[in-house]
């Protein structure tokens, strides 16, 4: 299983992703597809996830040189939104201190314990970021992981109608509101439906998961001191 | 091919300046995310140019949703977990997504410097 964990994660992603292409439909999700697929395969031949995660280790480590390129078009949309920045920013602020404090007590209140409180503290934000800070709250970043997929599902299949139900309709409102809450996915999907929708959800995609390493830490250190 | 390999050695170079910041704080930060502000400020400064790094940083953000697929695999070890505290998992991906994505749409859309 060892050298065939990396073509098998190859193979799922890209026919997925082929899929997607020609049905773009929520659920055809290539990284929801390929997880359901790849977890029933290392289940049904009973391979153990560690034999699994050392072949696919390559992949692993190409997460962090990602989130450092993510430095391009943040550089890029900064320069076209240069005047509103300030308000983008405070939005951005109150959106991911607001995912803070409503998820954590949230999850205590439905009997969640510490660690899946640290795995669902960060899930609004992309998923690399939202796992390095999984991680250094005491979580479990593989939860984290599906946690944060499922929102972006969720959030793009949704966002749109739900957005424009509530009386947000102003386009730079919408795409700041898919990018905060749904991260990679609702950009994608903001960026399906305008250019500028796209502009403005990956800027928040950014600023919010910047703003999550700074607050999540702080946030989550001061519910513990309440929250047995 | 020189292109790409310059793109992910500035990339791979921010990286390791976020790593060394984030081994001095004094508190848990993902290295990551410091590399970023590194090559932010690298751009913003013109020490760094942005074709410089578009090769590479073009394929990192295409394929993003694949990189984390094998620790996503890694939940096949918490179903139990999940299985226990299915509740509390399924409130704070749905209230907290729908209330996040209301707050900063209407937030925004009050504040928004329309011209």
């Amino acid at each position: 299983m060892f050298w065939l964990a990396l073509p098998l994660t190859l193979l799922c992603f890209f026919s997925f992703r082929k899929l997607y292409q020609h049905y773009p439909l929520p659920l055809f999700n290539p990284v929801l597809l390929s997880l359901l697929s790849l977890i029933t395969l290392l289940i049904t031949f009973d391979i153990p996830y560690a034999d699994y995660a050392t072949g696919s280790a390559p992949l692993s480590w190409l997460l962090e040189p990602a989130v450092v390129a993510l430095a391009l078009p943040l550089y890029q949309q900064a320069q076209q939104i240069r005047k509103q920045l300030k308000p983008i920013l405070f939005t951005c602020t109150v959106g991911v201190a607001s995912s803070l404090l409503i998820v954590i007590p949230l999850a205590w209140l439905l009997g969640a314990d510490h660690s899946v409180m640290a795995s669902l503290a960060p899930q609004s934000v992309t998923t690399p970021v939202a796992m390095g800070i999984t991680q250094s709250l005491g979580g479990l970043p593989a939860l984290t992981a599906a946690v944060v997929i499922i929102v972006g599902i969720v959030g793009a299949a949704l966002g749109l109608p739900f957005l424009k139900g509530i009386g947000v309709k102003d386009e730079a409102s919408q795409g700041l509101a898919m990018g905060a809450a749904a991260h990679a996915l609702g950009t994608a999907r903001a960026i399906e439906h305008s250019e500028q929708h796209g502009a403005y959800s990956s800027l928040a995609l950014i600023l919010c998961a910047v703003l999550m390493a700074f607050l999540a830490p702080l946030i989550f250190a001061f519910y513990m001191l309440f929250l047995p | 091919m020189f292109s790409i390999v310059r793109a992910f050695a500035i990339i791979l170079l921010a990286l390791v300046g976020g790593k060394a910041v984030a081994y001095l704080l004094p508190f848990n930060f993902p290295a990551s995310i410091i590399g970023m502000l590194v090559l932010f400020i690298g751009f913003n400064t013109g020490v760094v140019k942005v074709h410089w790094v578009q090769p590479g940083a073009h394929y990192l953000l295409k394929y993003m949703a694949l990189l984390f697929i094998p620790i996503g695999v890694g939940l096949i070890n918490y179903f139990d977990l999940v299985i226990a505290q299915w509740p509390a998992l399924l409130a704070s991906i749905t209230f907290g997504t729908f209330i996040v994505m209301a707050i900063v749409g209407h937030v925004f859309q009050r504040i928004n410097p329309r011209d």
